[in-house]
Order: C-alpha cells, then structure tokens, then sequence
C-alpha cells in the first residue's frame, strides 16, 4: 500500500489517513517513529522497561482502533500520540504501587562495577527514581515531560488537559516534595 | 513582578534561567539579584535540577527492533480499525429512513388490500369484513382530500 510514495517521504498524518484504511505497512512505519520518544518517556514515568512498554502497546493499539478520528487541524500525530501515552501511563500508575521503598534505592548498587563518579551519579537516579514512585501519576508526568522531553508549560498543559497555570502549580507541587523525599534519603 | 511570583516561577521552573517564561524573566533575574532568600531557593532549585538531569540522562533503550516488535505485537491483538462515518452520513441515512417511513405506512394504511382479501376469502367471518370495511371507509375520510383542500396544493 506505501508503493506510491517512498515510505520515509510520507508525512506522519498521511500515515495516520493509510492506518485508517487498515494499512498495516505504514502502521509500522509510523510506530518506528514515534516509538523512541514515547518508550522513553513511558520508561522513565512508569519506572520500569516492561512497564513502560505495556503503556505503549496500549497508546499503539489506541493509535490503530482510532486513526480515523485523528484531526490533523487540531494538532501533530507526534502531539496526539503522546497524549495517548501520557494517559496509558497515568491509568497504569493508578493500578500499579511503587515496588521499592525509598529508602532502599538508597542502598541500590550498579549492576556493573564503575567508576566512583558513576556510583555516585547512579546512586543519585535510583534516590530520584524511587522519590518519583512516590509522586501522584500527573505530577509524576508533569515532571517528566519537563525535565526529559523539554516541553513548555503549553505543551504539557495540552498533554494533561489541563491549563499552563496549572502545570506550574502541578510541578512546583511535586518539585517541593521531591526535594522533600529527597532530602529525607540523604540523612 | 513581585516576591512571590518569582518564588513560583523559582518552585515550578527550576533554576534554569532559560526554561522561564520570557516576558518575567529579566524581573524575576533582578528580583533574585537584590534578595538573598530568593538567591537561596535558586540554589536549592539547581540541586534539584541536576538530579533531574541525571535521571533524565539515564538511557532507555529505543531502537528499531523493539519498535517493529511493538508494532506486531499491537497488530497480533487487533482488529481492522473502526471506521467512522462522517456525520453527514450518518444524518442522510437517518433522513433517508425518514422519508422512507412517511411514504411506506401512509400507503400501507390506505391500501385496500383488506377488501381484496375479503373479496377473495369469503370464509372471513362477516363481523371481521364490515370491520375491514369501516377502516376503509375511515382511512378514505382522513387521508382523501377534499377539492378545497385540493386547490391549496
């Protein structure tokens, strides 16, 4: 079905209009896409690889059963699917309860022996990753869309359905008690 | 600008004076400059920034292989994707219905096909015939025009 136009050529909402029509071919061209920025996010939010990946099957399988409601006037594929993903992974983090406490990423060691740098460094991502589990999911996702994927006050707002003002409420919030879960591992 | 809105922008945004928004950037960057409290929420605001980083530098594995396997392992579970009908379409069957169903009963009701059949099947109870015959009758008083209301159309 991608015969009449190059595969990479094709833009993502042409893919989306091919998904529509059961287009299987460009399904996969367009998961090739948007899988990187999606497992990374669903990742690092959800705190576990396989976690993360179930997300995106979830986001995939919206993506697929709902390409033909997608409205090019409203917004990218890539700004719509991460919506998809943003929402799989904050229904999963109301199911799902953090695995470790807190204090035990504390004692976390690298699985590899590295550098005291990088022990010191993977000491601080494992502190931060547990501190995150004890975050709500959309202060959780708020954080995460900040400070791994960059986006602005607008396009979290968009992400979360809600307004920028409320971002900026939201992401102080979990800021201040990060900070908080934080400050109580050092001791 | 005052105090604080600069602690609002310092507790949602971080210490990164680049992620501000434009506009109160420079306010808030001459606010901190003239107060000490402010300069020390900016630095525990950079702590907090550089364990972000590192979290956020940590590597999740993303390439093509374990894309192509999420896409078939999404196709394996489903179905051709819904269709949706523009709603256009989906009004002009529910019209074509409409006017389907004005122009079928009203021809049903005044068929006089009951007579037919009495006429065929004489073994019809002579009770159930004049009742067939009084719908007719009944049938042609409300749906027959009268040539007043003949001239009207």
């Amino acid at each position: 079905m991608l015969k009449a136009m190059a595969a990479p050529e094709l833009p993502d909402d042409a893919l989306m209009a091919r998904i529509a029509h059961g287009d299987r071919a460009a399904f996969r061209l367009l998961t090739a896409r948007l899988y990187g920025p999606s497992i990374r996010l669903a990742a690092k939010v959800l705190g576990d690889r396989a976690e993360g990946e179930d997300a995106v099957q979830t986001a995939l399988v919206k993506l697929w059963q709902g390409a033909s409601r997608y409205d090019a006037g409203r917004g990218s594929v890539e700004g719509w699917f991460r919506r998809v993903v943003v929402n799989a992974c904050i229904d999963r983090r109301r199911a799902i309860r953090p695995v470790a406490p807190i204090e035990a990423a504390a004692d976390a060691a690298s699985p590899d022996p590295t550098p005291y740098e990088a022990a010191v460094a993977n000491d601080r991502a494992a502190r931060l990753q547990a501190a995150m589990a004890r975050l709500n999911p959309r202060q959780r996702m708020a954080i995460a869309l900040f400070h791994l994927e960059g986006a602005t006050m607008a396009e979290i707002a968009e992400a979360l359905e809600t307004t920028p003002k409320a971002v900026e409420g939201l992401l102080a919030r979990a800021r201040v008690e990060l900070a908080g879960l934080l400050a109580g591992t050092k001791e | 600008m005052d105090r604080t809105r600069a602690q609002e922008i310092i507790a949602a945004y971080g210490a990164d004076v680049t992620r501000w928004p434009a506009a109160e950037r420079e306010a808030v960057q001459a606010l901190v400059a003239r107060d000490a409290s402010l300069r020390a929420e900016l630095a525990a605001a950079a702590a907090l920034d550089g364990d972000l980083a590192l979290w956020a530098m940590v590597p999740v594995r993303a390439d093509d292989l374990a894309a192509t396997a999420a896409a078939d392992a999404a196709l394996a579970r489903l179905p051709a994707p819904r269709r949706w009908l523009p709603a256009a379409a989906i009004g002009g069957s529910i019209a074509a219905s409409l006017v389907a169903a004005v122009l079928i009963l009203p021809s049903a009701g005044s068929d006089p096909a009951p007579v037919q059949v009495a006429e065929a099947t004489p073994v019809v109870a002579p009770v159930q015939t004049a009742q067939v015959a009084q719908d007719v009758q009944l049938w042609g008083t409300v749906f027959t025009l009268t040539p007043e209301e003949e001239s009207l159309i």
